[in-house]
């Protein structure tokens, strides 16, 4: 064989490999897209897993108008106390579900909690309200040692 | 007639019982005509020492100071009375003059605290012996022919249930349970409640007041927080009177919180916004001691 044509097969040689690594990186693309594809159907998953053992909505507009006023939202509380008092805490947590985020925030300002940002979420209102709740249980709680 | 006896009370600390007791008692004896005694029954003393402290010099008063080591050296402090009353039980002698009170002015009159209420309970000294001592000590007051004719005594009790709160709980007209607006401070209430229930002789129970003391206030209203207690400690209040047929009252009256109401006893003058707030919680105390 020639120089030239120990040349000519050379390059035909490394011409051929190109071609191979590019056809593998397109495919390694192809991977990557399919796996990210996955990743993000995995995350978005797993968030709605975990929004399903959360039922209290996301994201609250506390700047719409309230349905209720300050004296309203002090006699829902009022029934709510009663229904928790009552063992009903499955009713009070219900009935706050249902109230406009407006109506949450009401009730925790007029319960002397205002939210400590702009735009509160639900979650944290629900949370403030049911802790007052609570409170306002435990203050006349005894235990009598005589019962026990 | 006997002089009316309100007990401040309250078994947690640092609600305001000192305060409270000494501006009820500057209120009353400046406004109106009435000859009031004040009585310091905390061995923690702080009645007594806001009342004789110089906040220059940090030391006794030398009017106060001189008045109560010649008290002290002579045995004539309520302490004393009690070790007396301990000792005779029924034959009590006990020379009560103003050695034993200190005119802090015309109608202001006072009957300090010492050390020695701490070491009561260790002391030998049990709830029997002592039950009687307080209704027997003022109505030796009451009859001396040395002492004015006092209208009303005002006890700043100790945050606890010592033997001298017992007994003064056991002869006093009205329990005066100044609250604050926070959780323990509510919670107190319901504890005190709970236990005096349980503990006061003789029956029938004396009335008990409760109103809302250092309330925050924002644009001179009450903030939503302290009318969320105070709705609490009505509700508590109704409760308890409802389910166990006593009278406990929660009073309109509240006292806002003011930075200058501990530094007013050594200067010996109410904050001005205050007084209106403390003659209005006196007018109601008045009231319902009809």
């Amino acid at each position: 064989m020639s120089k030239k044509e120990i040349l000519a097969a050379s390059e035909q040689e490394s011409g051929g490999l190109v071609e191979e690594i590019g056809e593998l990186k397109e495919i390694l693309r192809d991977v990557a897209r399919k796996l990210t594809r996955l990743e993000t159907q995995v995350k978005r998953g797993v968030i709605y897993a975990g929004s399903k053992t959360s039922d209290i909505p996301r994201g609250a507009d506390v700047n719409k108008p309230a349905n209720l006023s300050a004296a309203n939202v002090l006699e829902v509380y009022e029934e709510l106390r009663l229904q928790a008092k009552n063992g009903n805490e499955e009713e009070v947590r219900q009935k706050l579900l249902a109230m406009s985020a407006t109506d949450l925030n009401l009730m925790c300002c007029e319960l002397g909690m205002p939210p400590s940002s702009k735009n509160p979420s639900r979650k944290k209102m629900f949370e403030l309200i049911i802790g007052r709740i609570k409170q306002s249980l435990r203050l006349s709680r005894h235990i009598d040692r005589q019962t026990l | 007639m006997s002089p009316k006896s309100i007990a401040v009370i309250n078994f947690k600390g640092g609600v305001g019982k000192t305060t409270v007791t000494w501006s009820l008692g500057n209120i009353i004896s400046q406004g109106t005509d009435l000859e009031v005694l004040m009585l310091d029954l905390d061995p923690q003393m702080s009645l007594t020492e806001a009342i004789g402290l110089n906040e220059n010099t940090g030391h006794l008063d030398d009017k106060f100071g001189k008045w109560y080591e010649k008290s002290l050296k002579h045995r004539l402090t309520i302490y004393d009375a009690l070790e007396v009353f301990k000792k005779a039980g029924q034959n009590f002698k006990f020379p009560v003059g103003f050695d034993t009170i200190y005119q802090i002015d015309e109608q202001l009159h006072f009957v300090p605290s010492v050390e020695e209420l701490y070491w009561l309970d260790i002391d030998g000294f049990d709830g029997k012996s002592v039950k009687d001592f307080i209704r027997r000590f003022i109505g030796k007051i009451a009859n001396s022919a040395n002492l004015p004719k006092y209208d009303l005594m005002l006890f700043d009790c100790s945050p606890s249930f010592s033997l001298l709160t017992y007994s003064v709980l056991s002869c006093c007209d009205l329990i005066l349970i100044p609250v604050n607006p926070d959780y323990f401070g509510s919670r107190g209430l319901s504890l005190v409640l709970n236990s005096l229930q349980k503990r006061i002789e003789p029956y029938p129970f004396p009335k008990i007041a409760v109103f809302m003391n250092k309330a925050k206030t924002y644009g001179g209203l009450l903030t939503n927080e302290v009318q969320f207690y105070m709705r609490e400690v009505k509700r508590l209040c109704d409760e308890i009177s409802k389910d166990n047929n006593i009278e406990v009252r929660f009073l309109e009256s509240t006292i806002r919180e003011s930075v200058g109401l501990k530094r007013a006893i050594n200067e010996g003058e109410l904050p001005r916004e205050l007084v209106r707030e403390f003659e209005k919680l006196w007018r109601e105390c008045e009231e319902y001691l009809k």
